[in-house]
């Protein structure tokens, strides 16, 4: 058997070896136009040359900018590996979050998040609010320029809320506007109705009174308002190079004119996404440009971070326990909670689990630090509450439904089934997409058994299917895992957002609790930060307590960096490369 | 010769037809839409954007537009084009029109044609290189190991295409990515613009991506030339005195090319969609990961866009290859 291994293995070198030399020869000798040449020498050089000297920035080697920055060419351009190349990066249509990552890099909107996801002013100087918290009026900053120099004004924010809105762009988060008036009715226009279409868009509660000032109008008090305003949806893309570039301008970056830390220099599908400094932001970067390097095969992604090919690497979980025993790799790895929750999602309408008890059994269950340590290869830190450390509103005394057999056992016995054989049968859905989920469902099914003597029947779905399951009560799984991903760092986003019996998320697991209600209508429309915490805070409480969900845990957000990184922050939010909200601050020595 | 063609480019109308009404069908079966995400977009804005896509309509026949169309217009002829507003019939009228529709993964912001053209032309430098090298490699190959059958030759071909058979390519793509990176200090990451026009970064995918076409050719080539060994005509050649050269040139590769031709318009199209795997590891931007992308995203259009394509491919590698039939084989040019 091992021979036979063997031999394949000497017959596949002997194979290769004549093609292998070729390509190295290939390489190192300019044969084509001399674009190409040189383009294809410079990762070479860079690769042999990191033994000796810094990597040199082949990234930037080539831009479709004749304006490269002489600057770029010297090496200070961080490299950040990115799985999974966008669909979309449009302001107003994109959603995904290595989407937004792109676009805050190019953009930026009236408000922005600091180092500790706090709202502070980006675009606009400061803001206020009326005394009942439902007008707001954002001051720009004096002087505010585009990277190629044309004039930043309240219009282009304006002309961002305007096109959010349009039912025409139909973007997948125009509904995180529908706060500012108008907006929601604006959505629903019929587009061949030209009246009402005009009538809809004029009505929309945002005006300029002049260049400096953009004055937004809200249905109810939205405290939350400034914060909306920093999101991606707000980011002043130029309305006269969409309208050039047609429905797919965001595709050339020359269209892509940004006013964020970075500008969009070349862009090449599904390879790499190379950003340079933009010189007119406010707050320089520091860095001279930043290079998205797309890889999804994580194997070959670590074997170009050994080569020296990329400065921050994302290691797939199953790749996690390799790298922390590495003697090189190990040290420079890091990990912290993100902003998301997932826990065991209940169907609260159907049996056995709109028995409050039976949903306590199943909390008390599972054995979370196991399940994170040893199946998830630590990629994830267990959680007893719902909104994630490091986000305000974070409850850190939460300590009901740990893991404890006992409890979990007397829940069952309490319930109105008063044991095991007499549940209904009980299936566990999941997404077969990713074939990490088949051990992780496995071992709590697993649990499920010896703790509680239930056995489970697990049910792999495409993820299409499991989230068109998901899509109404009446078909939603009895149990699967599930949870939030914030949009934007206000305890609204994950509480009203979610669990108001208004929303959809809770209707779906049949959830609703009028208590719960009042606290987030309280803390939604007041206007006193200290007062909205406070509510937040006992809404969480109840909702944790009714169990729709078992929390669970938060995924970390995890990193191997070159230590010649340096300057950058960690948040909750950072989950494309730590630092990724005030990248202006990163340097590279 | 003008008329075989012609027939035969007309036969695949037919083909591509059943073909979209199969896909259609299949992908209709299939639960979720392409605006279905874990993290829930507004019911509303989902209504706005099947309205935009016209996924709002009925899938087959419109039968509320017809009867609409004819009591107002009372042309049954006109009307007809009402029944036919439906998703499958709309897809087909652009489609005939050059237009494969927009992709739902980029919001339709990019048409399908648009992305083939972008994609395909990457692929197709890697489907050609990969071909050349499967037959550079299976042909020769194939011929030693019938020539000298049962010696080491043998063997050795044997042993190759067993390899390129047996090894999945998502085995033998990292093994040669690492040994480069490793031993030959390749680096993994090339620039983008490499795959704009040939350049040697394609000969690694190339290669893993012909293993088994040139396996396939191998094994193929040897029992073939084996054949045709031992027939009659090649012991009268032998018996009149014509050189080994000759004999082998003239007589035997020529016959025993049929099989070989045979399967290469299936391969060609295959080899010139890509490979997932393949565009994966090697990070090649070609048409085989928008291929697979698509299924999961439920991009209807482009599923029957690639599909289509792709149909389209085979159905023209099949014509060339009945086409070179005629010129190797007098026997059937004249048939």
């Amino acid at each position: 058997m091992l021979k036979r291994r063997l031999t394949r293995l000497l017959a596949l070198l002997v194979l290769t070896v004549p093609t292998l030399a070729a390509c190295g020869a290939g390489d190192a000798t300019p044969t084509t136009a001399p674009a190409a040449a040189t383009a294809t020498t410079a990762p070479a050089t860079g690769a042999e040359a990191t033994a000796t000297t810094a990597p040199v920035a082949e990234a930037t080697a080539t831009t479709t900018e004749a304006t490269a920055e002489p600057a770029a060419t010297e090496g200070n351009v961080l490299r950040v590996h990115q799985v999974a190349y966008p669909d979309v990066f449009d302001p107003q249509k994109s959603s995904y979050s290595a989407e937004i990552v792109l676009l805050s890099q190019n953009y930026e909107g009236l408000t922005r998040l600091n180092d500790k996801l706090e709202t502070v002013p980006g675009a606009a100087e400061k803001w206020e609010s009326n005394a009942e918290g439902t007008v707001f009026t954002f001051t720009l900053r004096p002087d505010l320029k585009y990277s190629d120099g044309s004039a930043l004004t309240s219009k282009n924010f304006a002309y961002a809320i305007e096109r959010t809105c349009d039912p025409v762009t139909a973007g997948e988060y125009q509904s995180i506007l529908f706060d500012i008036t108008g907006c929601a009715d604006f959505a629903s226009a019929v587009v061949t109705d030209t009246a009402q279409y005009d009538a809809a868009k004029a009505a929309l509660g945002v005006s300029t009174p002049d260049d400096k000032t953009i004055v937004i109008s809200t249905v109810q008090a939205a405290p939350y308002l400034p914060t909306i305003a920093g999101l991606w949806v707000m980011y002043p893309a130029k309305a006269e190079l969409i309208e050039k570039g047609g429905e797919n301008w965001w595709k050339d970056a020359s269209l892509q004119v940004g006013n964020g830390p970075f500008q969009f220099s070349r862009i090449a599908e599904d390879q790499q996404i190379d950003f340079v400094r933009n010189e007119n932001y406010w707050n320089k970067a520091k860095l001279d440009g930043i290079s998205m390097i797309y890889i999804d095969d994580s194997s070959v992604a670590l074997e170009a971070y050994r080569q020296g090919q990329l400065d921050i690497f994302q290691p797939d979980p199953s790749q996690i326990p390799a790298v922390q025993s590495d003697a090189d790799l190990g040290p420079l790895y890091i990990s912290y909670p993100g902003a998301n929750t997932t826990g065991l999602q209940f169907n609260t309408t159907t049996e056995p689990f709109n028995d409050p008890k039976v949903r306590e059994a199943f909390a008390y269950a599972i054995d979370r630090e196991t399940f994170c340590e040893v199946i998830r290869n630590g990629d994830c830190l267990p959680t007893l509450t719902w909104i994630p450390q490091g986000i305000p509103g974070y409850d850190a005394t939460e300590d009901r439904f740990a893991f404890d057999p006992e409890k979990a056992k007397a829940a069952l016995a309490e319930s109105t089934y008063g044991s095991a054989d007499k549940l209904p049968e009980i299936t566990f859905a999941y997404s077969s997409n990713d074939t990490a989920n088949q051990a992780r469902h496995e071992f709590l099914a697993n649990t499920f058994r010896e703790v509680l003597g239930v056995e489970v029947k697990l049910q792999p779905l495409p993820s299409k299917d499991l989230s068109a399951a998901k899509k109404d009560n009446a078909t939603y799984p009895q149990i699967s895992l599930g949870g939030w991903i914030q949009d934007y760092p206000d305890a609204q986003n994950w509480l009203s957002v979610f669990w108001s019996s208004k929303a959809t998320f809770a209707q779906r697991q049949g959830y609703g609790n009028p208590v719960v209600d009042e606290f987030l209508t309280k803390a939604d429309t007041s206007t006193d930060e200290a007062t909205r915490l406070e509510a937040y805070g006992a809404a969480q409480k109840l909702i944790v307590g009714d169990l729709p969900t078992a929390m669970m845990y938060n995924r970390v957000n995890k990193y191997v960096i070159n230590p010649r990184v340096s300057g950058f922050s960690q948040t909750a939010a950072d989950d494309q490369f730590p630092g990724q909200w005030t990248s202006y601050s990163i340097e590279i020595k | 010769m003008i008329g075989f063609i012609i027939r035969r480019v007309l036969a695949m109308i037919p083909v591509l037809f059943l073909v979209a009404l199969i896909t259609f069908f299949m992908m209709k079966q299939a639960k979720g839409g392409p605006f279905d995400q874990e993290k829930e977009v507004a019911p509303s804005t989902i209504a706005l954007l099947n309205r935009k896509f016209g996924l709002d309509k009925p899938a087959w026949l419109n039968s509320a537009e017809f009867s609409n169309r004819l009591s107002t217009e009372g042309n049954p002829f006109l009307a007809l084009r009402g029944l036919f507003d439906s998703q499958f019939g709309n897809y087909l009228i652009n489609a005939v029109q050059g237009d494969l529709g927009p992709t739902y993964a980029s919001k339709g912001t990019e048409t399908v044609q648009d992305k083939i053209k972008e994609t395909f032309p990457i692929s197709l430098r890697l489907g050609m290189i990969s071909l050349a090298f499967a037959l550079l490699v299976g042909f020769p190959l194939g011929i030693l190991g019938a020539l000298r059958q049962n010696t080491i030759f043998d063997y050795f071909s044997l042993i190759i295409s067993t390899i390129g058979f047996s090894v999945p390519t998502f085995v033998t793509g990292l093994l040669l990515l690492l040994v480069m990176s490793k031993v030959f200090d390749v680096a993994p990451i090339k620039d983008p613009s490499v795959w704009q026009g040939f350049s040697t970064s394609y000969i690694p995918p190339a290669i893993i991506l012909g293993l088994g076409t040139m396996a396939y050719i191998t094994r193929l080539t040897r029992s073939s030339v084996l054949e045709v060994k031992r027939q009659d005509y090649i012991r009268t050649a032998r018996a009149k005195g014509l050189g080994d050269r000759v004999v082998i040139l003239r007589h035997i590769l020529r016959n025993s090319l049929i099989p070989v031709i045979t399967i290469l318009g299936p391969a060609v199209a295959g080899l010139v969609t890509g490979s997932f795997i393949i565009e994966s590891v090697f990070r090649v931007p070609g048409i085989g990961s928008e291929f697979i992308g698509a299924i999961g995203s439920r991009d209807y259009s482009m599923i029957m866009g690639s599909t289509l394509f792709f149909s389209l491919l085979v159905a023209l590698g099949n014509i060339m290859v009945d086409l070179s039939y005629g010129l190797i084989d007098p026997r059937i040019r004249n048939s």
